[in-house]
């Protein structure tokens, strides 16, 4: 085998040892937590469209892009006495 | 072999030295470096914080203490600093809160497991459901808002499973204190295990408020708010489980002595090697400001420190997996709720009680933490590795 082919190999063997994800880290320990994840039943029927619907009740309530802000006009003693034009 | 509390002397404070360089070193790595390298240094980054806040608070009541404090604060901030600059910068604000609960969880779980007082106990097995509760819901949030698995932060060290459903967790005020320990009974675990607990759920309240409105999405925002209020439910349950008769030099004394024990049990754990050097240099600070504050009760108190300090330390703060523990704990108590300082089953609450009432008007227009996980299954590579027909193909076509 080329020298070249073998470090090919060698690099593929450790992004695979080299995978990060938290299944990776503990073997053991992933089996029992996806175990247990299993036998859960979640704790509220639905999905993640509930969010959704949320989230179009807070866009129609958001201010346009790009308004100005409100200047207060305040008098010389201190009250306010309306806005700017 | 446990510390002699009385004989370490630890090293004084005028060679307690830091320089920038040193304070902000080089961060552990997120997804390299173990889970509870992580969850030691978000508890002992609490720990430190919960140190300032005393020595403030007993700054503003003691005229003639506040050079000392000042003493102290100065390399307790500095401390502080340096522990939670370990943390690395592409920990987002939702990850570090993924790591948040798991110190709420297996640091919660290991001091129920090991105090001695059966109510004091209880007490702690109820917190840990509910915080066992919000891991779910935060997990669910990453999952369905970044498309990110919580275990990668976990390391699967921690369950992802519903606990005591967080929408039933908000109490009226007078359900959420407990009994406090008698400072002249109560055994040395139990003053360190509530000075622990204390201080990483009073830290992740703080923790919250700030990231909190740092999210765009709205239910993100909603769920922080709702959380973040049970966290501060939760200070108002620990701190209520301390004497409240104990002197302002004994609380000190008390403080310094829980931060030996946590610097002494991240000691006991550590696999990093700088980090474990940072655990034993700051033990050996801690044993100075033990030793520094020792004088100062002998001088103001003029009491044997004996009857407030155990000669030697208890166990330390067990890091490891409590998963059965905390599955046990779930399928026996997911159920308690709390009326006044006493725990009692969910049947037993009327509908008029405060915290039902309370409960039904925080939730009125809807339950964040109900919204995020309807439905939700953890599952590793979150809801998006679902065995669909194009994956399986995908699946097919690289095998």
């Amino acid at each position: 085998m080329e020298t070249h082919e073998m470090d090919v190999l060698s690099d593929s063997k450790q992004e695979i040892l080299g995978n990060r994800t938290g299944i990776m880290t503990n073997p053991e320990l992933s089996i029992e937590m996806i175990e247990g994840a299993k036998q859960t039943v979640p704790s509220s029927q639905g999905d993640a469209t509930e969010m959704a619907a949320v989230k179009a009740e807070y866009i129609e309530e958001a201010v346009p892009i790009g308004s100005s802000p409100v200047m207060v006009e305040v008098s010389e003693n201190g009250e306010s006495v309306g806005q700017f034009d | 072999m446990s510390l002699d509390l009385m004989k370490e002397k630890g090293v004084g404070l005028d060679v307690q030295k830091f320089n920038w360089r040193d304070i902000a070193g080089v961060p552990t790595s997120k997804l390299d470096s173990d889970a509870f390298t992580r969850v030691r240094i978000i508890l002992m980054n609490g720990i430190e914080s919960e140190a300032l806040r005393f020595q403030h608070a007993c700054a503003r009541m003691n005229k003639e203490l506040q050079l000392a404090l000042a003493r102290v604060r100065r390399i307790e901030q500095h401390q502080q600093t340096m522990v939670n600059w370990l943390l690395p910068a592409d920990l987002s604000p939702l990850e570090t809160t993924i790591g948040f609960e798991q110190v709420a969880i297996e640091v919660t779980a290991s001091v129920a497991e090991h105090e001695p007082d059966p109510y004091l106990a209880q007490v702690f097995r109820f917190g840990l459901l509910e915080d066992f509760d919000h891991m779910y819901r935060f997990s669910a949030l990453m999952d369905r808002v970044t498309g990110c698995d919580a275990n990668n932060i976990l390391q699967s060290y921690t369950d992802i499973l519903p606990g005591r459903p967080t929408a039933v967790e908000h109490r009226a005020p007078e359900d959420d204190l407990r009994e406090p320990y008698d400072r002249k009974k109560a055994a040395p675990i139990s003053k360190l295990n509530a000075a622990t607990i204390m201080a990483g759920e009073h830290q992740t309240h703080d923790y919250y408020m700030t990231i909190g409105p740092m999210f765009a999405d709205p239910i993100a925002r909603q769920l922080y708010a709702e959380i973040a209020s049970i966290e501060e439910q939760h200070v108002t349950q620990y701190e209520s489980i301390i004497d409240p008769e104990e002197t302002w030099l004994e609380k000190w004394l008390m403080h310094e002595a829980s931060e030996i024990y946590n610097y002494y049990s991240c000691l006991q754990y550590e696999s990093h090697p700088k980090v474990k050097a940072i655990w034993q240099r700051f033990l050996d600070y801690e044993l100075g400001h033990f030793h520094y504050v020792l004088d100062l009760f002998k001088k103001f108190e003029k009491r044997d420190p004996a009857e407030i300090i155990p000669e030697s330390l208890p166990e330390p703060i067990e890091y490891r997996s409590h998963r059965e523990f905390v599955r046990k704990t779930l399928s026996e108590e997911v159920d308690l709720r709390a009326r006044k300082t006493q725990f009692i089953d969910k049947d037993d609450e009327g509908a008029d009680s405060p915290s039902v009432v309370y409960r039904e008007q925080m939730n009125s227009k809807g339950s964040p933490s109900e919204t995020v996980a309807a439905g939700y299954q953890w599952k590793p590579g979150t809801e998006l590795a679902e065995e669909t027909p194009d994956i399986k193909k995908l699946q097919t076509k690289v095998a």
